[in-house]
Order: structure tokens, then sequence, then C-alpha cells
């Protein structure tokens, strides 16, 4: 164990990259330091420049999908952009990890203050995070598997209850599916994981309901909560517990991409004011980094 | 003996597989009387997150519109009738 733990610990050249929670946590805290980011907002205009130029910096080609959206309360059209980060371009077996990187207008849930000042560093941070890490990891991901992390926008643009969600999920989707049925669409996803809220110190990722229950989603299900069992990572609880409307549902239903949803909803600063780092831990992060880059690796 | 007439096709609310889920008619993209073509988008269907395109099933003129607007619906649900174009 001891000479394990050392040659961990020097970073042998011959192992392949870890997945540091330290690190993403670090990613954590300076998508924090940007405040809130919003769709459109100056906030989310600086965090998309402080992405880009991390993952292009790391090695990655980045696209940049833009769609605009009306603002229901204003008329105004609101500028959106997915991110589409792309390692190993050549490789057309590829699988697809996504997380919202907008944060909710509002903290409507707040008993306090519904309209204060909402951070998402959990709903809305952590995702980004745990991307930002992996990127170093994925870029020299060896075998056949390609992988696009996708940050989507306008996850959740939401600020009157019947505004909709996952507008940035649906438009990727939609274009996805469009280009694949004109052949246009130079690769296929296999398949793909949403990451929405895994940062919480009190971390518990039980099985999402749609990806349980969908016959092509349930073995990602069944491979990543088997990876966290081998690798004794106990946050990934193996039974199903809460349905959730996330973007794992458009990527599925609209873009045919069987896409699982690893998501904490068992998070109590939710949608509130309270959504801020010291409600957030490195270690959650990195339970969920070493699950997917394991399950990566694993794939043939 | 009368000849029965063959029911009209209607466009039927699919199983999306998202028990639980909500449905809602959202958004109507072709009004009532107007000729289409089959496949052509008819309406919007808002699950929680995705929304999805519902296409003519036929061929024809959208007769009738079954429910309004921001309705709630189920899968299995007939939501317009269709007078097929005459072959």
């Amino acid at each position: 164990m001891g000479c394990l733990w050392l040659a961990a610990a020097a970073g042998r050249a011959d192992e392949p990259p870890a997945f540091s929670g330290a690190r993403s946590f670090k990613h954590l805290e300076a998508i924090a330091a940007l405040g809130p980011r919003p769709s459109g907002s100056p906030g989310m205009v600086k965090q998309r420049e402080l992405i880009v130029a991390h993952f292009q910096t790391a090695g990655a080609k980045v696209w940049r999908q833009a769609f605009q959206i009306r603002d229901r309360r204003t008329g105004q059209t609101v500028p959106m952009e997915n991110l589409i980060v792309e390692w190993h371009p050549d490789r057309t077996d590829r699988v697809l990890l996504g997380a919202h990187y907008d944060t909710r207008p509002f903290p409507d849930r707040d008993p306090v203050d519904p309209r204060g000042v909402f951070l998402g560093v959990n709903d809305g941070g952590s995702g980004v995070a745990v991307l930002m890490e992996l990127a170093t990891a994925v870029r020299d991901l060896p075998g056949p598997i390609g992988v696009d992390f996708v940050l989507f926008d306008a996850e959740e643009y939401v600020v009157a209850p019947r505004d909709p969600y996952c507008l940035g999920s649906n438009f990727f989707a939609r274009q996805y599916a469009a280009a694949c049925q004109a052949g246009t669409q130079p690769h296929r996803y296999r398949c793909g994981v949403i990451l929405d809220m895994v940062a919480d110190r009190d971390l518990e990722i039980f099985q999402e309901q749609h990806s349980v229950g969908w016959p092509d989603t349930r073995p990602i299900v069944d491979d990543l909560w088997g990876v966290a069992a081998r690798l004794g990572v106990r946050q990934f609880v193996p039974r199903p517990k809460y349905t959730v409307e996330d973007d794992h549902v458009p990527l599925r239903l609209i873009g045919r991409i069987p896409t699982c949803d690893v998501i904490d909803f068992d998070y109590p600063q939710w949608h509130t004011t309270a959504d801020t780092l010291e409600h957030c831990s490195a270690e959650s992060l990195e339970a969920v980094g070493r699950v997917v880059l394991e399950w990566l690796r694993g794939l043939e | 003996m009368d000849r029965a007439s063959p029911p009209s096709p209607k466009l039927i609310v699919p199983d999306l597989g998202i028990p639980h889920t909500a449905l809602t008619l959202s958004l109507w993209l072709v009004p009532e009387g107007v000729e289409v073509l089959e496949g052509d988008r008819i309406a919007e269907l808002l699950t929680g997150a995705a929304t999805i395109d519902l296409e003519a099933p036929v061929t024809g003129r959208l007769v009738r519109q079954l429910v309004d607007e921001d309705a709630a619906v189920t899968p299995g649900m007939a939501i317009a009738e269709f007078e097929p174009a005459a072959e």
C-alpha cells in the first residue's frame, strides 16, 4: 500500500492522470468568484471566456453553438451558447459528457429572499468543475472512444412558473437529430452522461428514475454504479429515488442519444441563496470524477 | 346496407417512456382547415424538460383540434382529426 501511495503522490510518468478533487474544487471556486451566471448575463459571458480558455489550453477544440431565445418578460432576445469541447475529433465512436453551466436567475425557493442573489455553486457550477478537471485525463485517454464535453446554456432560464427548462439541450438535440437525418452528422454518440449538482458536501447520488427506466440507459446506470462499487465510492447509492427533468431527457427523446443523469437531488440549499461553496466539497467532486473517469477508461 | 366510413385519422399523443411526467400540448403550429403533408410538424408537446414535435400522421387536412393550447394530455389521447387527401 505504501508503495502505491508513494507512486501516486509522485505522479509517476507511466500512470494515467488521476482525478483531483482539490483541483476540481479550485475550478469551482473560480466559477463561484464570477458571481451569478444566468443566461445572457455579464457573469455568463465571463464564465464562458474562462471555460473556453481552459479547454483550449488543455488541447481541446471548442465549438460555440449559438442560439437565442425571447425573454417572455421583456420581449428582448437573449443570446445563448452551448459549448462543445471536442477531444480526439478523429475518433468516430463518441461519448457525450454534459453539464449545464447557467444558473437560475433567482433563488425562488429561498424562504427569506426569493428574489435575492443566486450563486448556483452546486447547481450550475459543479458539473463544469468536474469537466474542467477531467480535461487532462480525457486528453490522454487511450483507446477508440472520443469524448465531447457539452456545456448547456439555459437549463434553467426560468423566471416564471411556466417557463420551459433545458433550452440549450433541446437546441443541441434538435441540431444533432436534424444532422443525423440529413446524413451530415460526422459521428454518432454511443451514449451520454449528464452531471448536475454533484458537489454537495453530503453527497448521495441515487439512480435517477428515467435513467433506470429507459432500456437503453439502464446499462449506463448499471455500469456507472458498478464502477463506483468497485472503487468503493459510497456516494453512489445503488437504488432509484427521484425522477428528474434534466438535460438527459431532450438528449434521449429528441437526439436519440441514450443519456443518463447523475444528480444528487437531496440538497437542502437547492434554488436558495445558500447554494454556496461552504455546502460543497472537494471530496464529493473527486468521488464523481473518479467514477466517470474509470467508467470512460473501461469503455471498449 | 350503408357503407361504413372509415374512422378519420387522428393525431395521438405518443408514449414517450416518461411516466409520472406531466405532458402539455404547448403550441399548435397548424390551424384547423389547413392542408398538411404526412410528417409535417403539427404541434409541440412539452414534457418537463423537452419540447417534442408532433407530426401529421397522414397527408390531408387538419379538420379539428381536439384540445386547447396549454391543456394537459396523456399518452394515447387523440388531439387532432384529419381528413385524408383523396388518392
